[in-house]
């Protein structure tokens, strides 16, 4: 029996290589991208900030140069208390517009102060008469760097009036600053371009909050708050976009750049936060299965219950560890591991995906040689144990109760500054 | 009662100890397997759910 359950788990490695290679095949050479078709549209960036002063002076200065004319950039300040709102407020553009949520409403998810900022714009008269299903709203992040291309890329999709939703790629700014980020960087190009790029043409993107288009009416559609409470709102917001009918896009070929974290704790802390989120959209699961069929219900549902997958990630690395502790303590079983036959085969199950993650990582980077892509692909392995310690300690987090927002510090901007002097926009 | 020499016992006893981790390391792959046959009866189960529902 023992052994037909280790038979299982080698397949199961098998499967999920298979799994990989197959939505590799099925996106790679395919471009899909309309062309023309994009115009008449009003375009409203939503910038929510919790202390962003380091990073949001840049951030504001890019979006205001990529804005069309009739454009709007929403800064959502959710009770900060350093210097985000004076630096916001310093802005004399007309298009940028302060949105200041104060105690006890501040500081309540990021859900709760998007659908303040959807609020604004339809109660606040922010988008005029405009019709909702020509205008646009982006998502952004305090640290976002839109491709100066994006927006000329990302409209003609919106010309189809089934797509509720665009999600570009992301890249991380800072990946020459050190591993950690460069692997971040990886795991962002592999997300896009294996699995983001295939589900996109099915019509089902993830959306992941940063450089994340939504049509206005299809967030109307969702109710009069669109996010959810969910730590990871925006995965929630996808998933109900595509159960409402809604297509979800994926842009792979235009990017946002956005900083990566550079310490290991800081970036445990921000999978586990993801993982929980991710734990909390289980609630969706029922809709999914109500809603949904084929292969969009199949790969919804993993999505939504690959949480669970750690455990079995937790079975595997025990199992590797125990191997090497017996290994250190008995000379005869030494002598049975380290032959060719056991250890081939431990490197191919465990590292195979490398053979395929990194040199597709450095055909997109454009800065990285293959063998050097093969490299950072055996790292990518081992980097994806992040994922078990932060699981862990997501699940500890919901054992005791906590739910509270553990947010991503920002590291100090190089482009970042003050703001150009000048009459300061009224605040909301 | 834990003696002066029990550790010293314990490392002439590492084979045992090595085929005891190689027990341990057998049962958490068996266990992994386990609940990859589960994971994906999970998945395949509510995937019919789905299919059933839209008949």
């Amino acid at each position: 029996m023992i052994t037909v359950l280790i038979l299982c788990a080698v397949s199961g490695v098998l499967i999920a290589f298979t799994y990989t290679l197959g939505m590799y095949l099925e996106s790679a050479g395919r471009l899909d991208r309309p062309t023309g078709g994009g115009e008449g549209f009003t375009v409203v960036f939503v910038v929510p900030c919790l202390n962003e002063e380091r990073v949001i002076g840049a951030t504001l200065r890019r979006l205001i140069a990529a804005s069309p004319p009739d454009g709007l950039i929403v800064v959502i300040d959710d009770g900060s208390d350093d210097g985000t709102a004076d630096l916001v407020g310093g802005f004399a553009d007309p298009r940028v517009r302060l949105l200041r949520r104060v105690p006890p409403d501040a500081r309540r998810g990021k859900g709760e102060a998007l659908n303040h900022a959807v609020r604004f714009l339809l109660d606040g008269g922010a988008v005029g008469c405009r019709a909702p299903d020509r205008v646009l709203v982006c998502l952004m992040d305090a640290d976002g760097r839109l491709d100066p291309e994006c927006l000329a890329t990302v409209l003609p999709y919106f010309a189809d009036p089934r797509v509720g939703a665009a999600q570009v790629g992301v890249r991380i700014a800072n990946r020459a600053q050190s591993t950690l980020a460069r692997l971040q960087d990886m795991e962002f190009v592999v997300y896009t371009h294996l699995f983001q790029r295939t589900r996109g043409r099915v019509g089902y993107a993830g959306l992941g909050g940063n450089g994340q288009f939504m049509r206005l009416s299809a967030l109307l559609d969702l109710g009069d708050d669109p996010w959810s409470r969910s730590l990871t709102e925006d995965l929630d917001l996808g998933v109900r976009l595509v159960l409402a009918g809604w297509r979800t896009e994926c842009v792979w070929h235009t990017t946002v750049r956005q900083q990566g974290l550079v310490s290991l704790r800081a970036l445990v802390r921000q999978r586990s936060r993801w993982f929980q989120g991710h734990v909390q959209a289980w609630r969706l699961v029922p809709s999914v299965v109500g809603r949904a069929s084929g292969r969009v219900a199949a790969d919804l549902l993993n999505v939504l219950l690959s949480p669970l997958l750690i455990f079995i990630g937790s079975f595997m690395t025990m199992s590797l560890l125990a191997s090497l502790v017996g290994a250190t303590l008995s000379e005869l079983a030494r002598e049975q591991l380290f032959r060719p036959l056991p250890i081939v085969s431990w490197y191919v199950l465990t590292f195979a995906p490398a053979f395929l993650l990194g040199p597709l990582y450095a055909r997109v980077s454009g800065d990285l040689r293959w063998a050097g892509g093969l490299v950072y692909g055996h790292l990518f392995i081992l980097y994806n144990l992040v994922w078990l310690v932060a699981g862990w300690w997501g699940v500890g987090r919901m054992v005791i109760g906590r739910r509270s927002w553990l947010k991503t510090e920002r590291l100090a901007d190089r482009e970042a500054g003050t703001a150009p002097a000048g009459t300061v926009p009224g605040s909301t | 009662m834990i003696t002066i020499t029990t550790p010293l016992a314990a490392i002439g006893s590492a084979a045992d100890a090595g085929g005891a981790a190689f027990g341990v390391a057998r049962l958490a792959l068996a266990a992994a397997g386990l609940l990859f046959v589960l994971y994906v009866l999970l998945l395949v189960v509510l995937t019919l759910c789905a299919r059933r529902v839209h008949r």
